[in-house]
């Protein structure tokens, strides 16, 4: 059974108000749907729920944060917003890698699940790793490809898609654009709609 | 264009394309909850959930907080006990600082209200009921760790 906590550590998390945990918590989720969409549209093998089981990242991160299981630092890490998401980042990992996870995808995907976990895990070069390094490429491409394909004819979602191929942050878009800020990410949340769909139409392609 | 070139502009695509989305979605509250809603949450369950969980673990904290500090105050108390006969005053100082841990103000009000404390019950501090009898008297006002 975990400690106290340090007492530096316990002063911070007892000063931070629930006006505060209410903003932290929802964006915490919202990373956490945004880190599993990351991870899935590397493959459809990662078939990652995104609903309930964000949630329950979210609940495990906090969890592992007040038992001390992992330990937060405010000198070195001053944002536990931030500190919170580098839980999420390392329980994602551990999920994909779980034999739990594997068990509730379809048995046809639950070996390419596991490869992919250990191609994260460990990247190091090996012929199978090189295989799989492979397969995600195709992966992204055949991603790229589709994302294309749904946003094309749109010109706004285009140019946006393509600023963000040069390495243009939205504020920049914006400017290039000459179009307000809120605008690109309307377009950039456009986009991001589209590639989840995308994703799912591969997904049950996959599962067929 | 090389393939691996191409695969690590692909790779590169994709982050910068997860980095804007995160910066879309979560630049303001609203599109935040809009995200959570298209992913099937309700915010309002969100917040409610993870703000019981949070105050049963601060809970948790606190009572191991508290054990924490009986434990070392009730080795303060125990290890001075040889001066109550002694030196009462300074035996006074030593149960003071032990209640008020590090905090030199409270450990000045502890030291005030022990002047009242009978030597006979000072004496009895080695058991730990108590030592706890009297952290309760004379912290009880103070509250400070009601929640």
């Amino acid at each position: 059974m975990s400690g106290a906590l340090p007492r530096q550590t316990y002063e911070k998390l007892r000063a931070v108000s629930d006006a505060e945990w209410k903003v932290i918590l929802l964006r915490l989720t919202a990373y956490a749907i945004g880190q599993v969409r990351r991870r899935r549209w590397r493959t459809p093998a990662t078939a990652l729920p995104e609903g309930k089981e964000a949630v329950d990242l979210v609940h495990q991160a906090i969890t592992l944060l007040w038992t001390g299981d992992r330990r937060w630092d405010p000198g070195k890490c001053p944002d536990l917003c931030h500190f919170l998401q580098s839980i999420i980042d390392s329980l994602i990992s551990h999920l994909l890698e779980s034999a739990d996870h594997r068990a509730r995808l379809p048995r046809s995907q639950q070996e390419a699940a596991h490869q992919v976990a250990q191609v994260i895990a460990s990247p190091a070069a090996s012929p199978e790793v090189e295989v799989l390094q492979r397969e995600e490429q195709r992966e992204h491409r055949e991603m790229i490809v589709a994302i294309r394909t749904a946003i094309a004819g749109d010109d706004l979602l285009e140019l946006v898609f393509l600023a963000i191929e040069e390495g243009k942050k939205p504020a920049e878009i914006a400017e290039d654009l000459g179009i307000e800020r809120g605008d690109v990410y309307n377009a950039v949340r456009t986009i991001g709609r589209r590639a989840n769909a995308v994703w799912r139409e591969r997904n049950k392609e996959h599962e067929r | 264009m090389s393939d691996a070139k191409r695969e690590d502009q692909d790779r590169e695509l994709m982050e910068r394309l997860h980095r804007s989305l995160y910066e879309a979605w979560s630049e303001s509250d609203a599109s935040t909850d809009e995200l959570l809603v298209e992913a099937g949450l309700d915010p309002a369950d969100i917040v409610r959930d993870g703000l019981e969980i949070i105050a049963r673990l601060r809970r948790q904290q606190e009572m191991k907080e508290l054990r924490g500090r009986f434990e070392r105050m009730r080795n303060d108390v125990i290890q001075a006990l040889r001066l109550v006969r002694v030196d009462p005053g300074k035996f006074r100082d030593v149960v003071a600082s032990a209640l008020a841990g590090a905090d030199d103000q409270v450990a000045q009000v502890y030291h005030h209200k022990l002047q009242s404390v009978d030597p006979e019950d000072l004496a009895s501090l080695s058991e730990d009921e108590a030592i706890l009898t009297l952290f309760e008297r004379l912290s009880a006002e103070e509250d400070r760790y009601g929640g």
